[in-house]
């Protein structure tokens, strides 16, 4: 019998366990995951600690999915791949032969070299243990110290500061958000957040961590100030675990390589979700793109080419959206290039577009109505040619203008 | 028995005035059915020049907003629906970002969307409210080969005749 492995149970993971059970029901298919299978969804870690979604609530599957689809799981880790004997080695020792063999093993979170960092009441965000101790210490720590402005840092801002803690966060770059909106969207957050009794500090970035009694007492800023804090909370981004595929010896470059149908430079490996390097759209250079829908989707193809239906990925977009307290952030493609842009500064509404070459390549928002973003998003997978690009700001179906002609349709107040 | 066809909305957009009876009827429907967000219509007419634009949920085969769903609140159901549960969503607007119909409302921080009121066998509401039946509740898989065989007609000259013969009736 034909026998599949998936390492990792995330997105990626799970979703092709799920196209390879529709499209093939009699081949093996065992899963090797190191956290709790089903397991929760990663994306909304940083929701739990901000206090909007219970545990109970965290799972993204049915408890019993791996029974439904006949999937039999090993809990432990994938620690070694042998491409040419066809074998998986979990950290207890066990072989594990495979004819298919799929790398979801996702990414984990960059630790800073910064001197101190080592200490009790530092947390990275992105296991759910992590945040639970996290979320532990944040009950009676007074003086919070988030790095890193991204989108789990701005939330973690956001849980400290719902707490009533007194919240400082720091970030090397110039704007929260960098990667996602550019200087007027990155100001619109930053008062949101300073709104709210955030102390917003950009451009600097921490030098030393200070401990007492084994827990985080002080940090130093590359100013030379020194800020109180009981409680560091460290988001700076995240890393492919691309150590299995590297150890097996694939190709890997910032993630693991893979063509359109996830292949990486092994026989019958795949790779897809975070760990990957995949196809970008329209020909435009690799990346990896961790985020959920392409970690579903790339899941979900390589699950395809597994089960023996020969499927191209036709490549993923940079995609980003937040809730910041109750204001909508969508950040879709690229964040820089000509753009037409509109604000409604009195109500903290941003919208912007962004071309290239009569392309739109980019889109972003901060506040206001967002139901038609999907639209953009749509447009700039298809990539197709926009002649007169202020008609998607002001006219058709895209109209500012028909919007509120929509909400005064459809009776929902702004 | 007979194959289940999975139900997908179609809207005829050169049909549609904006009167917005079909939003009422979506309100009311909801109402009466003890929904979440009752008074949020899952339609609505963002443009309503002519053609007008309806933007409402069309249930699509392999969806986007299903795909980006992080929580696990929009599923695709084993009748072919796609249906978002209230109690899970966490408004992350994921969906919202990727659904290319516009079809996603927001309220009180969740997304709201058409489930599909009746089975394929009932007409729902917002269908028979329509004094222009400009919406209509179809299947995915006839709204495919229809699309088929658009394209098809599209091509011209000596392929067309051979394009058309491809494609079944």
């Amino acid at each position: 019998m034909r026998r599949i492995v998936i390492v990792g149970a995330s997105a990626a993971g799970s979703a092709a366990a799920e196209a390879i059970r529709r499209l093939d029901r009699g081949c093996q298919l065992i899963l090797i995951s190191d956290e709790p299978v089903p397991l929760y969804s990663r994306c909304l870690l940083s929701d739990y600690l901000v206090g909007e979604v219970t545990p109970a609530r965290l799972a993204f599957q049915r408890p019993d999915w791996p029974k439904v689809l006949d999937v039999q799981v090993i809990q432990d880790r994938a620690v070694e791949v042998d491409p040419r004997a066809g074998e998986v080695r979990t950290a207890r020792g066990q072989w594990v032969g495979y004819d298919g063999l799929l790398l979801a093993t996702g990414a984990s979170a960059v630790t800073p070299s910064i001197p101190g960092l080592h200490t009790g009441g530092v947390f990275a965000l992105y296991q759910l243990q992590q945040v639970e101790a996290a979320l532990a210490v944040l009950e009676r720590a007074q003086d919070v110290v988030v790095l890193g402005a991204g989108k789990v840092g701005v939330k973690a801002a956001e849980a400290g500061a719902v707490r009533g803690r007194r919240v400082t966060l720091v970030e090397q770059a110039r704007q929260p958000l960098i990667g996602a909106l550019d200087e007027v969207g990155g100001t619109l957050v930053r008062r949101l957040l300073e709104q709210h009794g955030v102390t917003v500090r950009t451009g600097v970035t921490l030098t030393e961590v200070r401990e007492r009694n084994g827990t985080v007492n002080e940090v130093v800023l590359s100013t030379g100030e020194q800020l109180p804090c009981q409680a560091l909370l460290v988001s700076v981004g995240g890393r492919p675990n691309a150590g299995l595929a590297h150890q097996a010896g694939a190709q890997v470059a910032e993630g693991v390589v893979v063509d359109q149908r996830l292949r990486t430079t092994l026989e019958g490996v795949y790779a897809a979700g975070d760990v990957a390097e995949s196809p970008a759209l329209h020909g435009t250079r690799p990346a990896v793109l961790a985020n959920w829908i392409n970690a579903v989707q790339q899941g979900r193809i390589a699950g395809r080419n597994l089960a023996g239906q020969e499927t191209v990925y036709s490549g993923g977009i940079r995609t980003n959206s937040l809730r910041l307290w109750k204001l909508p952030t969508i950040s879709v493609g690229e964040v820089t290039g000509e753009g037409e842009w509109s604000l409604d500064e009195e109500r903290g509404f941003y919208r912007r577009l962004i071309f290239q070459e009569g392309r739109l390549t980019g889109f972003m928002q901060v506040g206001g109505d967002i139901r038609d973003a999907g639209i953009f998003s749509a447009l700039i997978k298809s990539g197709e040619r926009v002649d007169e690009p202020q008609k998607l700001f002001a006219g058709g179906f895209f109209h500012f203008q028909a919007q509120r002609t929509r909400w005064a349709l459809a009776g929902v107040a702004m | 028995m007979a194959a289940v066809l999975s139900p997908t909305m179609l809207v005829h957009w050169e049909r549609c005035d904006a009167c917005g009876k079909c939003l009422t009827a979506c309100t009311d429907e909801m109402t009466r059915q003890d929904a979440p967000h009752p008074q949020v219509p899952r339609l609505h007419i963002p443009w309503a020049g002519r053609p007008a634009y309806v933007a409402l949920c069309r249930h699509c085969v392999e969806a986007p907003c299903v795909d980006a769903c992080i929580s696990g609140a929009i599923r695709l159901a084993g009748d072919g629906r796609v249906v978002l549960v209230d109690e899970v969503c966490v408004g992350c607007w994921m969906c919202v970002t990727h659904c290319p119909f516009a079809a996603l409302a927001i309220a009180d921080g969740k997304a709201v969307k058409c489930n599909i009121c009746a089975p394929p066998e009932v007409i729902p509401p917002c269908v028979q409210a329509c004094p222009e039946n400009a919406l209509e509740l179809g299947s995915a898989e006839v709204v495919t080969l229809t699309k088929a065989r658009a394209r098809a007609h599209q091509r011209v000259g000596a392929t067309r005749q051979a394009a058309l013969a491809r494609v079944p009736a």
